[in-house]
């Protein structure tokens, strides 16, 4: 019966193309909007995720990691002070003016990292090393910003550019470190972050402080003792204040949200095509299946006819769109746009596909289910 | 006497209800046998189909009773009467109704596999059968690819492949040149002259050379059942069906 199934897709040809159209269409959107979503998660955690730290110390109120206000740099002292913490370091972020060798300007997010005990430093280096941003005014920025944040030519190591009114020297260029709101980041020190930092006291303020716990302390614990000393601040485990960067930009602004409906539409317009196709199909085949039930042919033997074929659509649909989605993504990923496809939600995808063409022949099902044998002798 | 195969008794089939109810069929009682070729001939309206639907069981009387092979089919259920059509009967259509997407070979396959052979016996037997028409050569061919003689000796096949010994055929001829017609009468008289019972719905008069009986339905009833003596194209085609029994 498989083999009726299969010579009937092939058979028609077009048909067969256009309902492998349709699983294509449904299987780049989803995947490249699914692939987004995961993007967005990972680039908006991205520096908490990849960064040391058990506790994040901030201003109360702070939605995410990018935009948060200051804090006195005293409370690192007192984190330090805290029994259980073995660790503790200062990071500020804050938005700011890059005035181009061009003579234009961008708005960038500048990470001041302290150098007694790094937390917020790139993960992953194109040139340069980044220890260098510690010497003098050292910063790095993204490889994938060479030409917006250069002049004709783009962005060079060794290049001299102005922040603020802040002459710095670019020292690295971290790979594939992103923002989320692809404003884009620029690590330097502690030290030369407060000189251009908006808004904050130079001298008395910080963004993050950022604490480790001590081997043999219990998190809570420290936490509460942490929440005692210091009651005007919130002080988060890092998989909380990740959650809760997530949270924001993707519920809070809707951009999840977006990807989701994107990628259920996917799911609607791809289903409705292969529906059609397969029904249309069905029908064209109609007095063929009356006669193979005719032939003693049962129900369940035409429905498993008519649900292979959807299958079949579904698995050459599938196989194709990956692959489509696969290089579109990377392209993508070349830019500012993260799109991460890892193979579980490839698999799950691809099992979400074969249940949208199931259910888009059903109605097909229903129809063979239904035919009465006896039409084989009508004209 | 030769072995009854099938009998219909008091069968009546009524369409639709109320004052839109209509009788096809008022109380036939017919009994067919193996080995013996029927021709049921009538003019449009008569109830052939209708009987032939009846008698291939794919529809069920309004009253009466069917009985196949001692199997009573009124007590089968939507889900045994398959296993009873693939067991018991083969069809040949007017229209031949091959599958377009498959070859001469994988038609014949398909009432095979549905017989219970598995896929290498089927293919085995399908070289069989398609042999047995004249067909061996184009046994890879597509319908569309093929003649629609040919294409009816493919169908003809495909019934020859049902195990069953009851054989209906509706208009086996009706789209064919007067050549082919013959060859598939030829064919069907042997599948009879092999013990099977064989129904050929046909407006064609020019039939009755190949039959044994003629059944004349008028305004659904049975108007006249005789026999029609010997057959003179029965002699040179009594091998096609021999390893059917």
């Amino acid at each position: 019966m498989l083999r009726i199934a299969w010579k009937n897709l092939l058979h028609d040809k077009l048909k067969l193309a256009t309902a492998v159209a349709g699983v294509v269409f449904a299987t780049v959107l989803m995947n490249l909007q699914v692939g987004m979503l995961l993007g967005f998660t990972d680039t908006i955690t991205a520096v908490v995720a990849r960064s040391p730290g058990d506790l994040w110390i901030m201003a109360k109120g702070t939605k995410n990691f990018d935009m948060v206000f200051g804090q006195p740099e005293r409370r690192h002292y007192q984190a330090l002070a805290t029994e259980g913490v073995a660790w503790s370091s200062r990071l500020i972020v804050d938005f700011t003016l890059w005035r181009t060798p061009a003579g234009g300007s961008e708005q960038v997010i500048v990470l001041g990292i302290d150098p007694e005990c790094p937390v917020g430093l790139p993960w992953a280096m194109s040139e340069g090393d980044v220890g260098e941003i510690f010497r003098g005014e050292g910063v790095i920025v993204d490889a994938t910003e060479r030409n917006r944040l250069g002049g004709p030519g783009g962005l060079r190591l060794g290049d001299r550019i102005e922040i603020k009114g802040h002459r710095a020297r670019v020292v690295g260029f971290s790979k594939s470190v992103r923002s989320f709101t692809t404003t884009p980041y620029v690590f330097t020190s502690l030290r030369f972050a407060r000189d251009f930092a908006h808004g904050l006291d130079p001298r008395t303020q910080v963004k993050y402080v950022v604490v480790g716990v001590a081997p043999g302390h219990s998190l809570t614990e420290v936490r509460a003792r942490l929440l005692e000393r210091l009651p005007e601040v919130e002080v988060l485990t890092r998989g909380e204040f990740m959650r809760r960067s997530v949270v924001y930009w993707l519920l809070g602004t809707g951009a999840g949200i977006m990807s989701i409906l994107a990628a259920v539409l996917g799911l609607f317009v791809g289903g409705a095509i292969v529906g059609q196709a397969i029904y249309s199909q069905t029908m064209q085949k109609y007095r063929e299946y009356g006669t193979f039930k005719a032939l003693g042919g049962t129900n369940a033997e035409l429905a498993g006819i008519i649900l292979a074929q959807a299958l079949f659509t579904a698995l050459l649909g599938y196989a194709t769109g990956v692959l489509v989605a696969g290089v579109v993504g990377r392209l993508m990923s070349e830019g500012r746009l993260l799109i991460l496809m890892p193979p579980g939600v490839v698999v799950a995808l691809g099992g979400v596909t074969a249940l949208m063409c199931v259910a888009a022949s059903l109605t097909s099902v229903a129809r063979v289910v239904g035919l009465e044998p006896a039409i084989v002798f009508k004209a | 006497m030769s072995e009854e195969l099938i009998r219909a008794e008091g069968v009546t089939k009524t369409y639709g209800s109320g004052e839109t109810a209509t009788r096809v069929l008022h109380g036939i009682d017919l009994a067919l046998r193996a080995g013996e070729l029927t021709l049921v001939m009538g003019p449009s309206g008569s109830g052939k189909t209708t009987l032939l639907s009846i008698l291939g069981c794919l529809l069920k009387p309004s009253s009466g009773r069917v009985v196949l092979e001692g199997v009573d089919v009124g007590a089968q259920t939507e889900a045994t009467l398959p296993e009873l059509r693939r067991r018991r009967i083969g069809f040949v259509f007017q229209a031949f109704n091959l599958f377009e997407a498959l070859t001469a070979l994988e038609n014949v396959e398909v009432s095979l596999r549905l017989a219970g052979l598995g896929a290498r016996d089927a293919r085995r037997r399908a070289h069989e059968l398609l042999a047995r028409v004249g067909l061996s050569d184009r046994a890879h061919h597509l319908p569309e690819n093929l003649s629609g003689g040919q294409k009816q000796r493919v169908a003809i096949a495909r019934a020859l492949g049902s195990p069953g010994r009851l054989l209906l055929a509706d208009e086996p001829t009706g789209a064919l040149d007067g050549k082919n017609g013959r060859r598939v009468m030829e064919l069907l008289r042997a599948a009879a002259d092999d013990g099977c019972a064989v129904v050929v719905v046909t407006h064609d008069r020019r039939l009755e050379g190949f039959a044994d009986r003629l059944v004349s339905l008028e305004d659904g009833r049975i108007a006249d059942d005789r026999s029609l003596g010997p057959t003179p194209a029965s002699s040179s085609t009594r091998k096609v069906c021999r390893d059917r029994a």
